[in-house]
């Protein structure tokens, strides 16, 4: 318990202090109370930078994609694997699809780039047959559905861990019960199933919708020089740019701290529509 | 979660918007960084250090005052002595610098480091960072405590750093005591540093704060496989239209004969360069600084470009391959061309030995005017040294003026080659030969050279073929290399957001290229650039540059 506390308080309570920065023209090496105090300048600067609302536009079309297409594969991924009934063969795909998950995205995006990318296997295969080629890993049409399927083909195993922790919650004599009332396979799963865990999705979905302005980071660094920064910048590396490259610390943190108020602040709509929806929530 | 009301949220949001829509309110309670003391503008201007060249032998090939570097065809056979006694006092001695090598042995294990330290008469803790994460690590240092910085730090000049010209004034050593005009007689290899690379390093706040690596006048240069672009049909004085030609001629299959890495620009410098466009900054004769972005030629050499990434002459990754893995491309034939400084001929023609032909490329001429080169900033970065007192300090200065020995001396024998019979023999000619230990101990991996290094010379052990044809090409481009005015001069808003600015403009044009933004965003995306700092810039060189001469 101490050492957890401990964490969150150095680590994530402690260091909320750091978004002083944001008020600040902050100078590292003058310190934080050397550095001079701007009020919003950062802010007003940051609203009226074209790039940042690009950034902050790509980064809400990419996580809207992902809750569309993303969001329902784990779930669907994992009351497919509640209906395998020989144990073995489940925890064998289980561990295959979470593998993904512990490579990290250089790799995953090599892959792709050796996969999908101009000199890679598919061009290499369409133009041995005389076919022409196609252009996925530049494209900036492609980009954004090609990272959610990045996305889908890394953590949809890993996704599936909760929810299969809720579906075995669910007690057999229910399915049972029902069998017995006449029930099919459709019956079963659209009124046993589903009420019994949509508690966990809806906390899901609350927590996702906490998250809508983090859709990674390394996976659109590494991709950004390909396709453009018209493209590719949110948020997060926006913040990268402006802060570790550019050195301009207080506007980068400005714009960390916007995306932090933005997601607290829909956390907290998301957990009050679901209180009048009847659902627990992340918080009472 | 603490709980918050509807009213209190809308409140909340309505003050939010409010001071948005009010931008005087915002910046109410701003103030001025006052970093504009980086100018040199309204300074005393300490004296560059006085020139005295070392004693060595004499090239085969002369050195010109345009800036052709000394050629050495053979290695010298009687080596003098540069430097009188061990410079440390048996102290620790912690050093910083970037890297393009794999990282070494530890220092037990490491019989180079050894030699190194035991000439030197300190102990080495070396922080060594590989050339991708320099810019990051440097982020850090930069923001770390004061007293945790190594004592010799090597500021790369391969990045923009921000705010670095600011960092160096507040943090480093102020060693124009040291070293401004005579006194840095008590240094006799620092002193054979030529006065152009002290120049391009540049005073702050009209002090010296740093040590330049002197480099050749040629700057970035287009790499080409010799023979695949001789098959194609390259020829003396060629044209824009002919590199295309010969660009189209010889790419088929897997094979493409422009190469180019991530943030390379497609090789732009090259290529602007041929079209006489100025590289980042030009001056006038009344003192007026005017940026290369905004000249029609500049915009000429990324047209250019567009077309021969759309006839498909580049590498299709060239927008997202390391120049790590493109040298291998390189040298593997997949590309016939690749752009890197010049001073890289040395790994080139020794990596590539009986697997291809390197050679730098000429440039081509545009509508008749005859193309120039780059021309490099005569010094690849500084060394800068972390604040003590004085006994501490003139000692970090005898162990560079160690590492500055120049060639032809046993200490620039010692530190680029390691113990003879340990990490090199001697070849038939006197040339010392890497062993199978030197391959992998050597000042590549522990990349001492970063520190401080000597004028450099033209040599290449065992190839004088390769000497005299690059001296031969450095004859005729030499004379029409075109330099970046701004060089040692300083401006408070590229100290502060010159870092930012680049990323944007390197950006725009990337994406042109690539064919993802029309040509006619440049002019828009130059009048943004000069509108959020470019302007200024100019205003601010402009003056620095008056202050200086």
């Amino acid at each position: 318990m101490l050492p957890g506390a401990a964490y969150f308080l150095l680590f994530h309570y402690g260091a909320l202090a750091g978004n002083v920065i944001a008020f600040k023209e902050y100078v590292p090496f003058d310190g934080l109370w050397g550095s001079p105090w701007v009020g919003l300048g950062n802010f007003q600067r940051m609203f009226e930078d074209a790039a940042f609302w690009d950034s902050v536009l790509n980064t809400l079309w990419i996580s809207v994609l992902q809750l569309v297409f993303y969001f329902p594969v784990p779930l669907g991924l994992a009351l497919l694997l509640h209906t395998l009934t020989w144990s073995s063969v489940r925890r064998f795909v289980q561990s295959v699809a979470y593998l993904p998950h512990f490579i990290s995205w250089v790799i995953v995006v090599a892959l792709f780039q050796q996969v999908l990318g101009d000199t890679g296997l598919l061009n290499s295969g369409l133009s041995g047959a005389g076919l022409h080629t196609v252009d996925i890993i530049g494209n900036p049409d492609a980009f954004k559905p090609l990272v959610v399927a990045q996305v889908i083909w890394k953590d949809a195993g890993w996704g599936t861990i909760i929810f299969l922790a809720a579906l075995a919650q669910v007690d057999e004599q229910q399915y049972e019960a029902a069998a017995i009332d006449g029930a099919g396979p459709w019956r079963r799963f659209w009124h046993v199933t589903l009420p019994a865990i949509r508690p966990v999705i809806v906390l899901l979905l609350i927590m996702r919708l906490g998250d809508i302005l983090s859709v990674g980071f390394e996976q659109m660094l590494l991709q950004r020089d390909a396709v453009g920064p018209e493209t590719a910048e949110v948020i997060d590396t926006f913040v990268y740019y402006q802060g570790i490259v550019g050195g301009d610390y207080g506007f980068a943190a400005a714009a960390g701290l916007f995306k932090g108020v933005v997601g607290a602040l829909l956390v907290y709509a998301a957990n009050k529509v679901a209180h009048r929806l009847g659902e627990q929530g992340v918080y009472k | 979660m603490p709980r918050m009301s509807r009213r209190t949220l809308l409140r909340s949001m309505a003050v939010g918007g409010a001071a948005v829509s009010v931008p005087g309110l915002l910046t109410a309670c701003s103030s001025d960084s006052g970093d504009s003391d980086v100018s040199n503008a309204g300074k005393k201007l300490a004296p560059w250090p006085a020139y005295r060249p070392a004693a060595g032998p004499e090239p085969d090939l002369a050195p010109t005052d345009a800036g052709v570097q000394a050629g050495y065809t053979a290695y010298p056979s009687d080596l003098v002595k540069s430097v009188s006694r061990t410079p440390g006092d048996g102290s620790t001695v912690r050093v910083m610098t970037v890297s393009f090598g794999t990282p070494p042995k530890p220092a037990s294990q490491n019989r180079f480091w050894a030699a190194v330290e035991k000439a030197l008469g300190v102990k080495i803790e070396y922080t060594i960072i590989s050339q991708a994460d320099y810019q990051k690590k440097m982020a850090t240092v930069m923001a770390g405590d004061a007293d945790a910085l190594p004592d010799i730090i090597n500021m790369f000049a391969g990045f923009t750093l921000p705010r670095e010209a600011q960092f160096v004034q507040r943090r480093a050593q102020d060693l124009t005591p040291y070293l401004s005009g005579d006194a840095i007689a008590d240094y006799p290899n620092l002193a054979g540093i030529p006065t152009h690379a002290w120049r391009d390093m540049g005073r702050i706040g009209g002090r010296i704060y740093g040590i330049p690596l002197e480099r050749p006048l040629p700057g970035s240069t287009l790499w080409i496989n010799q023979d695949m672009f001789a098959d194609a049909g390259m020829k003396e004085g060629w044209t824009a239209e002919d590199f295309t030609a010969v660009a189209r001629r010889g790419t088929r299959g897997k094979t493409y004969m422009l190469g180019a890495a991530n943030g390379s620009l497609f090789g732009n410098a090259f290529h602007s360069a041929a079209h006489n466009a100025p590289q980042r900054w030009a001056v006038t004769k009344d003192g007026t600084f005017l940026p290369a972005w905004a000249d029609e030629r500049y915009k000429a050499s990324i047209a250019f470009q567009t077309q021969l990434r759309k006839n498909g002459s580049y590498h299709p990754d060239a927008t997202s391959i390391s120049q790590i893995d493109l040298t291998t491309l390189y040298y593997n034939g997949t590309v016939g061309s690749m752009q890197d400084g010049f001073g890289a001929y040395l790994p080139k023609y020794r990596e590539s030995k009986g697997k291809m032909s390197p050679a730098a490329a000429l440039p081509y001429s545009v509508g008749g005017e005859p193309g120039a080169i780059v021309a490099a900033r005569r010094s690849f970065g500084y060394t800068v040294l972390k604040k003590a007192r004085k006994e501490r300090i003139e000692l970090l200065l005898r162990i560079l003026d160690y590492l500055a020995a120049p060639f032809g001396s046993q200490e620039w024998e010692l530190v680029h080659y390691g113990v003879e019979g340990v990490h090199f023999t001697r070849g038939k000619d006197g040339s010392p030969e890497f062993t199978k230990l030197g391959e992998v101990e050597n000042n590549t991996n522990l990349p001492l050279k970063y520190l401080a290094e000597g004028p450099q010379v033209l040599f290449v052990p065992g190839m004088p073929d390769a000497v005299r044809a690059l001296h031969a090409w450095q004859r005729e481009v030499v004379p029409h290399a075109i330099r970046d005015a701004s060089f040692g001069l300083q401006s408070a808003t590229n100290n502060s957001q010159g870092a930012t600015l680049k990323t944007f403009l390197d950006d725009t044009v990337t994406g042109i290229i690539a064919g993802r933004l029309p040509l006619t965003e440049w002019d828009a995306a130059v009048k943004k650039w000069r509108s959020r700092g470019g302007d200024r810039m100019a205003e601010e060189y402009a003056k620095d540059y008056a202050a200086n001469t």
